[in-house]
């Protein structure tokens, strides 16, 4: 069964007096079980509604969502699910370990293994269990997106949905974040994550999705999901010299790659997959020229922002 | 009915040092009256005012701060959201009423004027009559507006009924005057129930408008809120 299912999707809202806006517009998508899933777009896109609609918040003017087989805001599709919003709003009276239980208790989770369970997602997005007794409103933003990961982590949900859930952590929470993505995904949890921080998005997600005007520009597989042709920009040392008669076209073709350009100290190639890149490395060293740096030009999914850059 | 709304609405209701300051004032101001005047009479009709601490912003406070979603992102559903907030907002109001009444009785035993069980019995039942009507009714105001907006759709529908009031006075314009009543009697639904304590006939039609507001103040409630999409799309 598809994890979530989105059917034809249009959802229209009326802001004050002025005309409809429509956030999306005839979106379709399906994510499988297990998938990770990166929802991207420039601001007012419509991500943000996609998500909600994903989640049963927001309802459709036309078309259908389906999460596991039943609607969104089924009592049991919820139970099945974790959302971490984009900016967690609690009680401040509340401590860390209160918002815990609460929503462990909300979620009907057994009350017998409460502090148990609260204390393991607690440790498991790195918060102490003193931090875990402070007050919220005493929390910075980073120990806040923690503690919001957490509640979603409750009751180890099938379906993950996070809306920005590195934003505010600090680097050390990032590979935290990064690492406990990694876990989910290969604990078989579907997850989907509308964020802004491309370079994360591209490494965690198997499949983005670009949103722009309310409609899915394109649908990307990452370098997470599999190998894909890239542009490589190889650095030369300055100071070694090269040997003779080298031709930087002849050794890309023979790797199986394209060459682009030189300007000095970098050359620019195209390589179809990661296999093509190392042969592309392999040839370069082989004939004895002076490598001092590699690196992929540009993120694929920053040039989806740029103007014309969309399929 | 979910218990853990119930109680976290409770607790949240408790941490608010305004609501907590008011209702601090509205026990100790009309027992100290009743002190004085060696009667239960100054804490009828308290419950109206209570019950407005206890449950003003009970849905549009959680609409506007954000709270809602990750609520009704569990395995809530919206009906028994509402009923839960208006069981914890009635129930705390009828403790209220119950703990001022018996602090009084036992004043007025203490400073020789003894009040009858069935005074005092009447006080809470008709406290907690217009407490669960009152809640249903402000819960349907409250899923309608943001914020504290209930309070002033109330204020601002209590005026009204006032001015009417006075114009059918005024002007001698009986439909007018039977509007106000209406009105002021959907807001502060009360609930007389002398007839239990063998004082005059029981009213049906009394009771049948007492019922039917509070069931429609609920189902109000619930039907808005059902509807509502919490959206926070300013992507």
């Amino acid at each position: 069964m598809t994890a979530i299912l989105v059917e034809h999707v249009t959802k229209t809202y009326q802001r004050g007096m002025g005309h409809p806006v429509r956030a999306l517009d005839d979106v379709s998508l399906t994510v499988e079980p297990g998938e990770t899933l990166g929802i991207i777009g420039p601001n007012g896109a419509g991500k943000t509604t996609l998500l909600g609609c994903m989640l049963g918040f927001l309802k459709p003017d036309s078309g259908r969502v389906r999460v596991e087989g039943g609607a969104p805001d089924d009592l049991q599709v919820r139970a099945a699910t974790g959302y971490l919003p984009e900016r967690l709003v609690l009680d401040r009276w509340m401590t860390g370990v209160d918002f815990l239980h609460y929503h462990h208790a909300l979620a009907n989770l057994p009350a017998g293994t409460r502090r148990e369970d609260c204390a393991q997602v607690l440790a498991r997005v790195g918060l102490e269990p003193a931090q875990g007794e402070l007050r919220v409103g005493r929390y910075s933003r980073g120990m806040l997106q923690r503690l919001g990961l957490a509640q979603a982590l409750l009751g180890n949900p099938r379906l993950l949905f996070l809306d920005e859930p590195i934003s505010g952590v600090d680097p050390a929470g990032v590979l935290l974040f990064r690492k406990l993505l990694g876990d989910l995904s290969r604990e078989g949890v579907t997850l989907v994550i509308n964020s802004h921080q491309l370079a994360e998005v591209e490494r965690v997600c198997s499949r983005v999705v670009f949103v722009k005007a309310g409609r899915i520009e394109s649908i990307e597989t990452t370098r997470a999901g599999a190998s894909h042709a890239r542009v490589l920009r190889v650095r030369l040392s300055a100071d070694t010299a090269w040997p003779a008669g080298v031709s930087l076209a002849d050794l890309a073709s023979g790797a199986g790659a394209q060459f682009h350009e030189w300007v000095a100290p970098d050359a620019r190639f195209s390589v179809p997959d990661d296999a093509g890149a190392t042969l592309l490395l392999a040839a370069l060293l082989r004939a004895g020229l002076p490598v001092i740096e590699v690196a992929p030009e540009e993120g694929r999914l920053e040039r989806l922002f740029h103007p014309g850059g969309g399929r | 009915m979910n218990r853990t709304l119930v109680t976290t609405f409770l607790r949240q209701r408790a941490r608010s040092p305004m609501r907590m300051t008011l209702l601090m004032l509205m026990f100790g101001g009309p027992l100290l009256m009743a002190t004085l005047t060696r009667s239960l009479a100054p804490l009828a009709g308290a419950a109206a005012q209570v019950v407005l601490v206890f449950v003003a912003g009970a849905i549009g406070q959680d609409v506007s701060s954000g709270v809602l979603q990750l609520t009704f992102a569990r395995p809530v559903s919206r009906p028994s959201y509402v009923v839960s907030r208006w069981l914890a907002a009635g129930l705390a109001t009828t403790a209220f009423v119950l703990l001022q009444v018996l602090l009084a009785t036992l004043a007025l035993s203490w400073r020789g004027a003894p009040v009858g069980a069935a005074d005092a019995a009447r006080i809470v039942l008709e406290g907690a009559a217009m407490a669960f009507a009152g809640a249903a009714v402000m819960l349907a105001l409250s899923a309608f507006v943001n914020g504290l907006g209930d309070l002033g759709v109330l204020l601002l529908c209590f005026v009204s009924a006032q001015v009417l009031s006075m114009i059918s006075g005024q002007l001698h314009w009986d439909a007018v005057g039977i509007a106000a009543r209406f009105l002021s009697d959907t807001l502060f639904p009360k609930l007389d129930l002398g007839w239990l304590f063998g004082r005059g006939a029981i009213s049906w039609a009394e009771l049948a408008s007492w019922s039917s507001t509070l069931t429609l103040g609920l189902g109000v409630a619930i039907w808005r809120l059902n509807r509502r999409e919490l959206s926070y799309a300013a992507d």
